[in-house]
């Protein structure tokens, strides 16, 4: 499932503004384990059902609910780097 | 890279397609007279960015120090400039587009009006390259711009009241506005944006009283889309008819892209104006086999009707995102014993180009970044002698080594100036090189139809971009001042022979227009992909200003130099790693004075 979602995240041009692998282009990063509108499973197939404002499209109509479900498998299964919040450049 | 890859690399920087020694640069376009403002995008229609004050000179300029600062209370990348007109500076922000009317006369320059339209929020995501503005153009009593969504507004300059405002692009069509306009006579030439959105890009004409739609012209398509008229469109070395249908297989010219982001050009006396057209879309060129005309290209039309009279085609069949927005400069050379009216370009795909602008013909094409997909450009044929191995396609896979990247030589963003004292030309440059593994793409309305992976790295010599002077007489570099980031301000020259730029690290720079030397340097707090402009103030001294704010291509930031979105945490990019130790998003005006 994780899979054919990585497919139709190419073939729907998601990676166009989320970026190969989701990582992030115009659209925020996928792939860093923070999430505007919630990350949980509900909430990710809803900003893909029902767009987001500032330009997420709705892709429900053309997708169908089984479709979105295939998208939120492979995000979901993104590998999620441990939330660091700090980022130095001196050497300790 | 490989050895021998570096000396293919080294021999194409060094290619000149024409005898240099027959090529001399004559007196060409110097201004008739300076009256101290800034009313055009690129200061005159020839696009010179050549001011012709001289207060600031090479020996007082290490005392230039900033005299005020404003922020616009936006983020993104502050692309543009000011414009000054009268004792009035005129400033557009990236979206949601706010223009600042700023009172010179008063201490803290206080603002006079400013002017906040409803511009839709929805533009954003479908703003390939950030949310950027390029700035207004003044005539007749208005300032005209466009607004990310897909319209033109004049504003009146005295009062700030709207005048009009016409709706010019779909934006559920992928077609966004983020180039200045143009304004000729009672024209105001427009075009939008949207090469990654597989658009059928297009400029206008509208009435600069009314704001009225008067004609549309197409940059790809069949002749009577083009406004290409059989008798009017002479292109230099092509013949036939809808050259911008036939050279498009299975009609992919529908879907084709060639957007018009970049700044037009104007030529009184031959009454034409020049700009460039994008990348042919998608990126994957083999869903649309074919040159692809008039994607990549420099096209002249008549301002009054559109009339196309002439094109060029700089990368046909655009393998790399080479688009070719970067300013048409206007000079007169002297080309091999003839005095020339030249067309001057510096293009992403890494060669710097002179044409003749009455016909389009090729003058000269010399590469001024490093260039691995052609060898040289033939000026028989006007087209460019391809390096069979640099092709791409989704069925070649990855294909590495790629200079210059697609972000180009030079970003079209970034415009070049020229000075008629010293007969240069100055531009920023980037020193990136890329793998492109391209793929299928599917076309859906209003999201990205490109279909390419693109890594960056840099080119050889361990910087990633420069600030040069060039010879577009002999295609050869003068100096260069190699910076440790891809360069994305436009340049300024002055008739003090002193040349202004910024760094994507936040330095704002002037140095010797004649040796490059650095002068003096301000960090100004934000990366610069703005244009310095320089004007005579209300108190008759000369002033440069600049905007600073990082921004402006999504690989720039990619990265980790946001910190406006605590949901929208990104690693480095792997091409810029530390970008991020010296600069941050910001939104400020400058200003620098002796």
């Amino acid at each position: 499932m994780a899979k054919s979602g990585a497919l139709m995240f190419t073939a729907m041009n998601c990676d166009g503004c989320h970026g190969g692998d989701g990582s992030g282009w115009v659209g925020p990063s996928l792939a860093d384990g923070r999430w505007r509108y919630g990350g949980a499973d509900a909430e990710v197939f809803n900003s893909i059902y029902y767009g987001r404002p500032r330009g997420m499209p709705a892709f429900g109509g053309t997708l169908g609910a089984e479709g979105v479900w295939t998208l939120v498998t492979y995000i979901r299964s993104l590998p999620v780097p441990s939330d660091v919040p700090t980022e130095s450049w001196e050497q300790r | 890279m490989s050895r021998a890859a570096l000396i293919a690399m080294l021999g194409c920087l060094g290619a000149v397609a024409v005898n240099a020694d027959s090529v001399r640069a004559a007196g060409a376009q110097a201004p008739t007279g300076e009256d101290g403002q800034w009313t055009m995008p690129s200061k005159d229609y020839a696009a010179t960015r050549y001011s012709g004050l001289a207060g600031i000179t090479p020996q007082n300029a290490s005392s230039l120090h900033p005299v005020w600062t404003f922020s616009t209370g936006v983020l993104g990348g502050h692309e543009g400039q000011p414009l000054v007109v009268g004792d009035t500076m005129y400033v557009v922000t990236p979206w949601p587009n706010v223009l600042y009317a700023f009172d010179l006369t008063r201490e803290g320059y206080p603002l006079r009006w400013k002017y906040r339209p409803d511009v839709s929020a929805n533009a954003i995501g479908i703003s390939c390259c950030d949310t950027v503005n390029r700035g207004a153009f003044y005539a007749d009593g208005k300032i005209i711009y466009n607004l990310l969504d897909g319209h033109t507004v004049a504003v009146e300059a005295n009062s700030g009241r709207e005048l009009w405002k016409t709706q010019i692009a779909d934006v559920s069509n992928g077609e966004t506005t983020t180039m200045a306009p143009l304004v000729v006579k009672d024209r105001v030439i427009v075009g939008a944006s949207g090469g990654e959105f597989g658009i059928y890009g297009w400029v206008k004409g509208l009435d600069l009283k009314s704001g009225r739609t008067l004609w549309t012209a197409r940059n790809i398509g069949p002749d009577t889309d083009m406004l290409a008229r059989a008798g009017t469109f002479k292109p230099p070395y092509e013949s036939g008819v809808d050259l911008g249908a036939r050279s498009w297989a299975n009609n992919s010219w529908q879907t084709g892209g060639a957007p018009v982001w970049g700044s037009i050009s104007y030529d009184p006396e031959l009454d034409l104006i020049y700009y460039g057209t994008g990348n042919a879309s998608p990126y994957n060129p083999e869903q649309r086999l074919g040159d692809n005309k008039w994607s990549a290209s420099v096209l002249a039309r008549k301002p009054e009707d559109g009339t196309l009279v002439w094109a060029y085609q700089f990368t046909p069949h655009d393998n790399w995102d080479y688009d070719a927005n970067g300013a048409m400069i206007l000079a007169d050379l002297t080309v091999a014993g003839t005095r020339t009216k030249a067309l001057v370009h510096f293009d992403k795909n890494g060669f710097a180009y002179t044409l003749d602008r009455a016909t389009g013909r090729l003058l000269i094409a010399a590469a001024f970044a490093p260039v691995t997909w052609a060898k040289v450009v033939d000026l028989n044929t006007g087209r460019p002698v391809l390096e069979p191995a640099k092709q791409t396609g989704a069925s070649r896979g990855n294909v590495r080594g790629i200079c210059p990247s697609l972000e180009g030589g030079v970003s079209p963003s970034s415009p070049p100036a020229y000075s008629p004292n010293t007969h240069l030309f100055y531009t920023s440059t980037n020193n990136l090189c890329m793998d492109y593994a391209a793929t299928r793409a599917s076309h859906l309305k209003g999201t990205p139809f490109v279909g390419v992976t693109s890594p960056y790295f840099a080119g050889p010599g361990g910087n990633l971009g420069s600030f040069m002077a060039w010879d577009a007489a002999t295609g050869r570099k003068v100096w260069e001042n190699k910076e440790p980031y891809p360069n994305w301000s436009g340049a300024l020259v002055t008739a003090g022979d002193v040349a202004f730029y910024g760094t994507l690290d936040g330095w704002f720079k002037s140095v010797d227009a004649r040796t490059g030397k650095v002068l003096s340097k301000f960090k100004v707090g934000s990366g610069v992909v703005g244009n310095p402009i320089s004007y005579r103030g209300p108190d008759g001294r000369q002033y440069v200003a600049v905007y600073a704010g990082f921004g402006g291509d999504w690989a720039l930031l990619s990265g980790d130099v946001r910190s406006d979105d605590p949901a929208d945490v990104r690693a480095p990019a792997d091409f810029l790693k530390d970008i991020a130790r010296h600069t941050s998003q910001g939104g400020m005006i400058w200003i620098f004075g002796l």
